[in-house]
């Protein structure tokens, strides 16, 4: 049988098919999909710590296995999986696609790769093109991101075969922040050293059995120091940053530090 | 028969310290476990207030113990039967050279007497005990608060290490010069006693060299039989029946002639493992757990010797029908910002809360009147502290929250 013979085949079994329990199989599949995602979302919000991660990341897998499922059953209702049918149908698909939806192939081809690759999880916080946010659903298409200012941002999958995907905690709950001080270099900087470090030790925010460090580096215009710490929550790393810088300068304050400003310097230098 | 764990170690002292590393936590039964797991993912599907806090139909035929009777047969504990335990075990570090050991640290969980005990070993010893220094003095720096007090040469007992500090960033630096100045030996021999939160959150802003630490053994069931059961031998001549309340198993050992064919409970295993071993905890749950039958007047009869108390029975609750205190379920980090100072400090007033806390003063003080509504917190004097049968599900809490948690 000729490929031409084959595909006429295929279309007239299609239109023979039994419209009813196709469209069956398209609501069920679809139901499946939104009972599964909404009710393992709202389990997530109620756990805490790894659990969370563990749950949120088997929303996109339990949506392929789905899918993969629906798909079957539908192949399998309109005509016989034999490997002729098969191929016939996946060329006669591929072409039709492949021209008109070859950007959303593409994404729903990187979806699943993200699946396998996991360069991003649910409940990860990750920076692409710009859009700094936590992962709040993987979708087949696209990943839903929520920037800090409450903000939706959706990003097709494609961007993981060309851009540069930044992810702060990986699937672990371990994100680490940073608070910056620019202070005049005119200090002990051992003394500012230890004060920072009490900073992060003494704030509520932060992961105590994680490291705390110091990081000091003289600039032209002053000492800058970087002081890095693992909130408890990743959630809480914008609370986390404000506590330690507020914090911070009221304890550099106390002991007289100056903090380094760019009407000081202009002032210096006139 | 009582658990051959239990007949096995019936030997063992009651109050018992050893090192940090020997610390022992009670084995937990398997059927609590699979109940503690399944109520915690039934909790998941709570709304607000858990099934736990309505009032038990089944209980309303019993009332509680009155006070009296509660203080005689599970009274505080004479803290010098921990203290001489203590004497005993820090003997070999008595002995040594002053420059060599300088410094003991006694760890002990919230409400596990640990403190009681250091003062009562100051007192037989005639040991001097230094105050804790105010929290003014405490972000302030003032060293003043130790050289006006330790005059000519130890031993010296600091009996709560946890009130040295403050958990700010002016709130570590008069612990540390304390820690350095006990260390160096000048001081002479020093015992600290310590909260084991605080001891948690001091072992990460300590980096000089580590004092030797013991700390009480936990209060398994064994313990936990021997000790309540000596009670009630000493009040009532050992007549005193204690049964469950729902199926009238024995808690306690009878008698060895009446103990053939008797079956016998595990509630203490369950209080043992619940409390993780800490006897203040345990004691809160047991008084709780006693109920009698209302007309039953066992003080009269613990009054009169010719009483016949061979039929006087105390009726203890079953642990699945214990109304203890639980976490709301949309607890939040508010909450826990306040239980863990709590815990760290071993109690705060309201004031200094604030100082230590990101929180603003309404929101402080209204997370803590609700979790005062769920028994979490109270108020002695003018401290906050977490309520000792709060504590377990607190500490579980934080831990599964990722928070810093002592070893306990």
């Amino acid at each position: 049988m000729d490929s031409s013979v084959a595909a006429a085949e295929i279309v007239r079994t299609l239109i023979a098919a039994d419209v009813f329990q196709l469209a069956l199989i398209v609501i069920g599949t679809w139901l499946l999909i939104i009972l599964s995602s909404r009710s393992l979302a709202w389990l997530a919000k109620r756990l805490a710590g790894r659990f969370r991660f563990y749950t949120l990341s088997a929303i996109p897998i339990l949506r392929l296995l789905i899918i993969l499922a629906g798909l079957i059953l539908f192949i399998t209702s309109v005509i016989e999986p034999t490997v002729e049918n098969l191929t016939v149908l996946l060329g006669l698909l591929g072409f039709g696609l492949g021209f008109a939806f070859k950007d959303y192939v593409s994404s729903m081809l990187a979806g699943i790769v993200t699946l396998y690759e996991a360069p991003y999880r649910p409940g990860d916080w990750i920076e692409i093109n710009g859009a700094y946010g936590e992962v709040r659903t993987i979708n087949m298409r696209n990943a839903e991101i929520v920037t800090p200012d409450d903000t939706v941002v959706f990003i097709p999958h494609l961007k993981i075969w060309d851009q540069l995907i930044f992810n702060a905690n990986d699937g672990s709950q371990d994100l680490q922040c940073a608070a910056d001080f620019y202070l005049h270099p005119n200090h002990d900087a051992a003394q500012v050293k230890q004060v920072l470090h009490d900073v992060a030790l003494t704030s509520s925010f932060v992961q105590i059995e994680k490291p705390i460090n110091v990081i000091v580096q003289e600039k032209p215009w002053g000492t800058h120091y970087r002081l890095k710490a693992y909130p408890v929550e990743p959630l809480q790393q914008f609370d986390f940053i404000t506590d330690l810088t507020i914090r911070g300068k009221a304890a550099l304050r106390n002991r007289g530090v100056e903090f380094t400003t760019a009407v000081s310097l202009a002032q210096r230098d006139s | 028969m009582i658990s051959s764990s239990a007949a096995d170690k019936a030997d063992q002292p009651t109050w018992q310290y050893v090192q940090l590393a020997d610390y022992q936590l009670p084995t937990t039964p398997v059927t609590y476990s699979a109940r503690v797991r399944f109520a915690s993912f039934r909790r998941l599907f709570q709304r607000d207030m858990p099934s736990q806090s309505l009032p038990l139909k089944a209980q309303e035929k019993l009332s509680s113990l009155p006070e009296c009777l509660l203080e005689t047969i599970a009274p505080i504990p004479d803290w010098r039967d921990s203290a001489s335990a203590l004497n005993t075990a820090m003997s070999d570090w008595l002995d040594k050279d002053v420059h060599r050991a300088p410094v003991m640290v006694i760890v002990g969980a919230p409400y596990s007497g640990n403190s009681e005990a250091l003062q009562a070993l100051a007192k037989m010893q005639s040991w001097r005990t230094l105050d804790s220094p105010a929290p003014e003095q405490i972000l302030t720096g003032d060293s003043g608060w130790l050289s006006s007090q330790v005059t000519g040469a130890g031993p010296w007992v600091l009996p709560n290490l946890e009130k040295v500090y403050l958990r700010h960033a002016e709130g570590l630096q008069l612990v540390r010069q304390f820690i350095a100045h006990a260390c160096s030996g000048n001081m002479g021999k020093v015992i600290i006693g310590c909260d084991s939160w605080a001891w948690a959150f001091i072992q990460h802003l300590w980096s000089g060299p580590t004092p030797a630490v013991m700390t009480l053994q936990a209060f398994d069931e064994p313990r936990l039989i021997k000790y309540f059961q000596g009670l009630i031998n000493a009040s009532t001549g050992g007549r005193l029946l204690i049964r469950l309340s729902d199926d009238g198993r024995y808690v306690l050992p009878l008698p060895e002639k009446h103990d053939t064919g008797v079956e016998y409970s595990n509630f203490l295993q369950i209080v043992a493992a619940y409390s993780r071993g800490n006897f203040g905890i345990t004691r809160k749950i047991w008084c709780s757990s006693m109920q009698t039958e209302p007309g039953e007047n066992q003080q009269e009869h613990l009054g009169t010797e010719q009483a016949d108390m061979s039929q006087q029975t105390i009726w203890i609750i079953p642990w699945n029908q214990l109304k203890l205190p639980s976490l709301p379920s949309d607890i939040g980090c508010n909450e826990a910002f306040i239980l863990h100072a709590l815990l760290l400090h071993s109690g705060l007033t309201q004031e200094v809360l604030q100082r230590l806390l990101p929180l603003p003063q309404k929101s402080v003080l209204a997370t803590l009147y609700r979790l005062k509504e769920y028994e979490l917190v109270e108020r002695d004097n003018a401290d906050w502290q977490v309520t000792p049968l709060g504590y377990p599900a607190v500490r579980q809490f934080l831990q599964s929250s990722r928070y810093l948690v002592d070893q306990f």
